[in-house]
């Protein structure tokens, strides 16, 4: 197009329309310049208000994007430069666009419904999907699948996708802490490789479990190593926190699901939980969002699962005043910030719902 | 499920590694116009079969592609101006304005059955105004 | 019956001046004009939800 002079704008008559235009954010800019960094657009079933509804999303290796059609009534038509009828200086339009892709990045997730659990049964034959088909009907790119399946304790057996049962994760698991502490690993910061996970496991009259699950344990309750690798295997360490949690939970099931539990008498329960002479700092901050302090009895908690509450929030915050009439607010907050779907200032989402009063350095909320 | 991919076209991917943000037209040559408003030319059903290309503004391309000249279009680089005559009565002032974000083109090929993404744009000429007369 | 009629006697016209199209091109040539009608006000942007189908139409 001569950008000085006259240029003269043809148009076919009829447009191609396999055009579409997408917006490029900085994001997908950057995957695009990255050339192996394919995109692709995946057709995924999302959660919209409890309704499952038919959605496309764009995902590069590591990345996923939401997409809206944007429509406007103005007349966008796209031109080429061309010589036509003896004329350099033309641009011809071959394609009319009625709306524009709109792109916003957003948090990919594993498509967990189609998941099945198993708990080390022989006998059960898993006939789920493998990985790649999981990714495929999944709203996530293949990295964020990748974490997410080690953060859930996925694990593939026999090409197929399974959860591990929770039963059947602590037991290979405080095998695996024994077994490793057996061997005199030092999983704070030697650590060590997968393979020698799986063999301290199965040399310890464990030969029959199944290497896939102890891997899958392992990436759960132990991260990579931070040292760049130089090529050798990535070593494994232990991540206390994640597993101080996993027994606390599990220790609250056991001792303060029925009735609830003095803390004092807790923490000693908890701490006899771990297999012995494993040293854990234990604290009762870390199982905030898991437990309640029932009305009236002091100093005494009691077992609460996120899973049993309404997904109302109105509903929701109805249920926790009644089991618990006033919540310090680091506590009450894991129980209620899934909701805050719009990102409201966590303050600002829970004085829509409760009420919010300042006492000494804390804040207290309850019901309005 | 489906699952689709959309692969590069090579000269873009080059343009690309270039950084080079070029102006109205990429380097491909591709230009976005916008107008508010329809732009009215004739269907090709609506235009008589056998000699509509005597109308000296209907003519067609290298594809052989039935084509109408829409008008001209006067770009002023230094003012970031545009006119565009429609026709023999109109005149629109219009402006070129940078993208944000930019626009990537994608086209889709059956053959491939994928997306392909064509160019990028990074700036489009807008004509939001009502059109003037020729005088 | 009146109203049938009549609704038959337009169709017909039509038709015909259809078929006919070839024979009053020179007319109808000159008819045409290609003209910007414009739009008052902003663009009317609505979003909505990508369907898979969408992205074939």
């Amino acid at each position: 197009m001569n950008e000085n002079n006259n240029t003269t704008l043809y148009s076919q008559l009829e447009y191609d329309h396999g055009y579409k235009l997408i917006q490029l954010t900085p994001e997908l800019l950057d995957a695009l310049k990255s050339n192996n960094n394919a995109l692709k657009f995946k057709q995924v079933q999302t959660d919209h208000e409890g309704t499952m509804v038919d959605d496309v999303i764009l995902c590069s290796k590591n990345k996923s994007w939401n997409i809206k059609q944007k429509n406007h009534s103005n007349t966008v038509l796209l031109c080429k430069d061309e010589k036509l009828n003896g004329n350099d200086n033309c641009i011809k339009g071959y394609g009319k666009c009625t709306y524009e892709y709109e792109t916003r990045l957003t948090k990919g997730h594993i498509n967990l419904n189609v998941i099945p659990i198993y708990d080390g049964e022989e006998e059960e034959k898993l006939d789920s999907c493998n990985f790649e088909e999981l990714i495929n009907q999944s709203g996530c790119s293949m990295e964020e699948g990748i974490k997410e399946w080690e953060e859930i304790c996925g694990c593939v057996i026999d090409n197929h996708v399974c959860i591990l049962g929770e039963n059947y994760i602590h037991s290979v698991l405080h095998i695996l802490l024994m077994s490793l502490m057996a061997e005199g690993y030092d999983m704070e910061s030697q650590g060590f490789l997968i393979a020698e996970g799986i063999e301290s496991v199965q040399k310890d009259g464990n030969e029959n479990e199944k290497s896939q699950v102890i891997e899958s344990v392992i990436k759960r309750f132990f991260h990579r190593e931070n040292t760049d690798t130089n090529g050798k295997e990535v070593r494994w360490l232990i991540d206390k926190k994640k597993i101080g949690v996993w027994y606390g939970i599990k220790a609250l099931k056991k001792y303060a699901s029925k009735n609830p539990i003095r803390d004092v008498e807790f923490l000693q329960e908890w701490r006899s939980m771990f297999p012995p002479f494993m040293s854990i700092e234990i604290d009762l901050k870390m199982l905030r969002g898991h437990y309640c302090k029932p009305n009236s009895i002091q100093g005494q908690i009691k077992y609460l699962s996120k899973d049993i509450l309404p997904m109302d929030s109105k509903q929701r915050f109805k249920m926790l005043f009644q089991i618990q009439s006033q919540w310090l607010q680091e506590e009450i907050e894991p129980f209620v910030k899934d909701l805050n779907t719009r990102n409201m200032k966590i303050d600002t989402f829970i004085m829509k719902f409760a009420r919010r009063r300042h006492v000494g350095k804390q804040y207290i909320i309850q019901s309005r | 499920m489906n699952v689709v991919d959309i692969s590069i076209d090579h000269h873009v991917l080059g343009q690309l590694a270039q950084e080079k943000l070029s102006t109205i037209a990429t380097p491909l040559g591709n230009t976005i116009i916008e107008i508010q408003g329809e732009l009215d030319i004739p269907s090709l059903q609506q235009l008589p079969k056998d000699n509509y290309l005597q109308d000296s503004r209907f003519s067609l391309d290298s594809q052989d592609n039935p084509i109408v000249k829409v008008g001209i279009l006067n770009i002023d680089q230094d003012s970031k101006q545009v006119t565009m005559y429609v026709g023999t009565t109109q005149r629109l002032l219009g402006k070129i304005e940078k993208l944000d974000p930019p626009l990537g083109l994608l086209h889709f090929v059956s053959e491939t059955k994928e997306y392909q993404l064509k160019d990028v744009f990074t700036h489009k000429i807008v004509f939001r105004n009502r059109p003037l007369p020729i005088m | 019956t009146t109203t049938n009629t009549t609704t038959n006697t337009t169709t017909n016209t039509t038709t015909n001046t259809t078929t006919n199209t070839t024979a009053s091109s020179a007319t109808s040539l000159s008819d045409i004009r290609i003209w910007v009608r414009y739009t008052e006000g902003f663009s009317n942007a609505v979003r909505k939800n990508v369907t898979w189908e969408s992205l074939w139409e």
